[in-house]
């Protein structure tokens, strides 16, 4: 199948910042599947959705190899086009529950903005009616007419979800859609996350800072770290090989239900972001004098990409133990 | 623990709020223990009233009834007058301890604060006590000088934890102390927690939503559900044979490194108000029966030191709580 | 009680002011040369008659003219200001630190007591300020002293309610909750937590109202209401001159361009501070 959306080398600078906020990210996206991008704060993560989204303001400069959705050139649209775009084709939700909404507008109103945005009110009533219930909104004909401050969280992160899908887009960029919320409604909204993009062979970029909240929707991973990918492949290949010591220090990081309790957790020093050589040499433990000199290019290694000197050289231990 | 008097005793607690036409129980009937130098994690979602329990014991908001006792003494009596010494011996760390710090003065300023309120030191001694404290949180004694929107999250927290040493308290209240943090500095400062536990022997009221990282420091767990305690026991007991379906629930959400569909499945939590008459929990739970609907279940022991307000908790058994979260087909992910 | 407050390791280190900061210290440095060495820029003794220099149009002797009792107007201008700009600032400043103190008290105490206490603000309010104004020279004797009592006690409240509305909102903030679990006493919040976090808004208030003050000032003294011949006094002048204005209009006009232009700056600063959001 030919990728939906085709991100090669994209570099994104801030004005006034030494360094790219993201530079050479790559990945290809098909219909129905999903990407995770995965990265701390700084990684550049989010950077990465604004990108694609063309939602950086001009003074940000954005460039980059391929950057094509649905095989139209992301970087050569016109305003109108872009507007038109992220009212029908690319939707997006947002961490911040609250500050997505408008506070003195109903729910309801909102929506329909939205829809009107897209030129598809009154055509797709029956269908954001449909769609609130469907992501677990009760009686969704009476809540329309409620204001934000009436909804939780997850509320509204759920009616969020309804409204960026009611105009049947074939791209969702969601951007810590979970984050802000509780373990329970979290694994509920990824799992109705989950079940619409089945359904609707609906592309996803799932952005989020805990591989544990990815690991169940997202069939290929990006691992950033200061702006570039460190990692890359299918999630499952990245769970079992952990090619690098990042993705390693972030997965042993975690507290485990099934791991030791009340001993002192592997946790990665922290440390800036290196100009030359390896990005991560100043945190990793395993850093090596070439790792500070000369930067490490994603090669293949067992099943997945990873940018590491030492990715795949034998007899080397994790270097961080579960 | 039964012989030993309860650094901190909560009994019976309830607390309403009234809110425009609406009233919320925040807290209804809460009982639990903290032992001196234990970790008590209390979980729960936003609503359950577990923030409005660590706002009960700092005395930020007076119970309707019930009553708190701490070292076997009430808290009204503790905090007549100045009611400097049960500030002192009770601490807290916030969420967000940039927020909690005055963005107008430095964070040394801060963290001498509550040695000047209650007359610790002064001059040369306080700032060298400020700097011992901010190297026992492994922090550069220069940052002293740094407003708290010049730090770094993990920093403004290990700067927080620094403030609420400086007394040298007997209990840390920890109010989502990590949630907010990138995992390598959750991790880190989960170890700073046990450390300062095996350190200087401080108990602690460790309140969040992650069941992993409460588990993971705690000694025992209170689970609540809609301002009730769901279940409390020791930590690893509630995690590996829960008793009550909420912190099945909880258990079967967290987070998994399991590529494939959630063991919880879609459990839709379809409209928001809560049950006035029987179990609060019955309208999300599996184990449902008509009884629940009616009969509001009280705490009850189901092992030693292990109790659950469920009617069918004596049903719910190791061996029917472990395998859910395995024994669902997997689905390719997306 | 004692409250030594915790020392602060200050940060040094000095940055370029911005163009706000470097206006309301070029405004600063103006107003206190003016207040106090007007000898420094005044040529000419404000109190000297000299009859043969009646009515001296603007010119080199005279960077104002002269009045009709042959007074150097731009030397009378500038030791006025003593008597304009600085009754101004009495008024403002007098009406600030009690009007802070008076909301921040009112917002701690809550209650009844708050309720009872921005009554009295309300109260104060509604008063229009000529009538109370002529009052207060009706009792204590008509003069600068009366306008300077009737302008304070009318414009405290303006302060009071508008620190009562921030103080009730950082009083809920997280830092002020941190602060009460580390057991700090109310004077201590208030005067840690609290009130220094008002002080951007009440200064931007403070600026756009010494404009307003004086305005207000300088009309008292045009209405006979305030300051007494021969004090040299802004609003007084331009009353003096207004019975020649046909034959030496720069009697009247050129003091009143000099009120309305402080006004002006005073204003526009003010106005320029609070869209800077305040000067750290």
């Amino acid at each position: 199948m030919s990728p939906i959306l085709s991100v090669r080398g994209l570099t994104v600078r801030y004005p006034g910042t030494a360094r790219p906020a993201v530079e050479g990210v790559g990945f290809d996206l098909e219909p129905g599947a999903t990407v995770a991008v995965v990265g701390e704060s700084g990684s550049g993560k989010s950077t990465v959705a604004l990108a694609v989204s063309r939602l950086l303001g001009p003074a940000v400069a954005v460039r980059a190899e391929t950057m094509t959705f649905e095989g139209r050139d992301l970087l050569g649209l016109g305003r109108e086009e872009l507007r038109r775009l992220r009212a029908g084709r690319i939707a997006m939700v947002f961490q911040s529950p609250s500050g997505s909404w408008n506070p003195t507008r109903t729910i309801g109103a909102q929506l329909v903005d939205g829809l009107r945005a897209a030129g598809r009110w009154p055509e797709r009533r029956d269908a954001l009616v449909a769609l609130l219930s469907r992501v677990g909104i009760h009686d969704p004909e009476s809540r329309l007419n409620d204001y934000p401050h009436r909804f939780s969280g997850g509320m509204l992160q759920r009616a969020m979800i309804a409204g960026a899908l009611v105009t049947e887009p074939s791209l969702l960029i969601a951007d810590e859609p979970t984050s802000a919320l509780d373990t329970t409604v979290q694994a509920e909204i990824l799992e109705i996350l989950d079940e619409l993009r089945a359904e609707r062979d609906l592309a996803m970029i799932l952005i989020s800072h805990d591989l544990g909240v990815v690991a169940r929707l997202a069939r290929h991973t990006l691992v950033l770290y200061g702006g570039r990918t460190v990692e890359r492949g299918p999630t499952a290949e990245i769970y079992r090989h952990r090619g690098h010591p990042y993705t390693q220090g972030l997965l042993a990081a975690v507290p485990r239900l099934d791991g030791p309790r009340k001993t002192p957790l592997p946790a990665m020093a922290q440390g800036p972001v290196a100009h030359s050589g390896c990005v991560f040499a100043p945190r990793c433990p395993r850093a090596e004098d070439r790792c500070r000199t000369s930067e490490p290019a994603l090669r293949p290694v067992g099943g997945i990409e990873v940018a590491c000197h030492l990715a795949g050289e034998p007899g080397r231990e994790p270097a961080w133990r579960m | 623990m039964a012989d030993v008097t309860p650094l901190l005793e909560l009994r019976n607690l309830r607390k309403t709020f009234i809110a425009g036409a609406r009233t919320v129980q925040a807290v209804r009937d809460v009982s639990f223990t903290v032992g001196p130098g234990e970790i008590v994690g209390l979980v729960g979602e936003s609503g359950s009233g577990k923030s409005t329990v660590a706002d009960l014991v700092l005395g930020l908001e007076r119970p309707d009834s019930g009553e708190i006792f701490y070292g076997g003494r009430p808290l009204p009596e503790l905090l007549a007058g100045s009611g400097r010494g049960y500030r002192a011996a009770v601490q807290a760390v916030f969420q967000d301890s940039v927020q909690a710090m005055d963005g107008r003065k430095t964070v040394g300023w801060s963290i001498a604060e509550p040695l000047v309120i209650h007359k610790v030191a002064r001059g040369a001694a306080l700032r060298a006590r400020v700097a011992e404290l901010l190297r026992a949180v492994h922090l550069d004694p220069a940052l002293a000088g740094r407003y708290p929107h010049q730090i770094s999250g993990g920093q403004a927290q290990r700067a927080g934890i620094a403030r609420a040493l400086a007394l040298k308290p007997a209990l840390l209240v920890c109010d989502e102390a990590v949630s907010a943090l990138d995992v390598s500095v959750q991790a880190q400062i989960v170890n700073l927690f046990l450390e300062i536990q095996e350190r200087y022997g401080t108990a602690m009221l460790f309140i969040g939503h992650s069941l992993p990282v409460v588990r993971h420091l705690a000694d025992r767990m209170v689970v609540m559900y809609a301002g009730a305690v769901a279940e409390q026991g020791p930590a690893e007991q509630v995690c590996s044979a829960p008793r009550h379906p909420y912190t099945r629930l909880l258990i079967d959400s967290a987070p998994s490194f399991e590529p494939g569909p959630s063991p919880a499945g879609p459990r839709r939590t379809r409209g928001e108000g809560l049950p006035a008459a029987g179990c609060r929990f019955a309208p999300r739970c599996p184990l449902v029966t008509d009884t629940c609907r009616t009969a509001d279940p009280a705490p009850r022991e189901v092992g030693a030191g292990h109790s659950s307000a469920c009617l069918r908790a004596g049903e719910l058994t190791v061996a029917e709580t472990r395998p859910s979260r395995f024994s669902t087909e997997k689905r390719r992910p997306g | 009680m004692t409250t030594t407050e915790p020392t602060s390791g200050a940060v040094g280190g000095w940055r370029r002011p911005t163009p706000t900061e470097l206006w309301a210290g070029a405004t600063v440095l103006v107003i206190a040369v003016l207040l106090i060495a007007p000898g420094w820029i005044a040529p000419l003794d404000p109190y000297r008659l000299d009859v043969s220099q009646r009515f001296r149009p603007p010119g080199a002797g005279h960077l104002f003219g002269t009045d009709d009792a042959g007074r150097d107007i731009f030397s009378r201008v500038v030791y006025g200001a003593r008597n304009s700009i600085g009754a101004a600032l009495i008024v403002v400043t007098v009406a600030a630190v009690f009007g802070v103190v008076y909301g921040a008290a009112a917002a701690w105490s809550g209650g009844i007591l708050d309720r009872i206490l921005m009554r009295v603000v309300d109260l104060f309010l509604a008063f229009p300020y000529l009538v109370f104004a002529m009052a207060v020279a009706a009792s204590l004797g008509r003069g600068l002293t009366a306008a300077l009592v009737a302008l304070t006690v009318l414009w405290w409240p303006s302060y009071a309610r508008m620190v009562r509305g921030q103080v009730i909102s950082l009083l809920r903030d997280r830092h002020v909750r941190a602060a009460r679990t580390l057991g700090a006493s109310g004077p201590q919040i208030l005067r840690w937590h609290v009130v220094p976090h008002t002080y951007d808004a009440v200064l931007v208030r403070y600026t756009l109202d010494l404009g307003q003050a004086l305005v207000a000032l300088t009309g008292l003294s045009f209405l006979g209401l305030g300051a007494q011949p021969p004090t040299p006094e802004w609003g007084l002048m331009i009353a003096d001159a207004k019975q020649y204005a046909l034959t030496a209009w720069w009697a009247a006009v050129l003091p009143g361009a000099v009120v309305f232009l402080t006004a002006l700056n005073f204003m526009s600063l003010g106005d320029r501070m609070r869209r800077a959001g305040g000067t750290r």
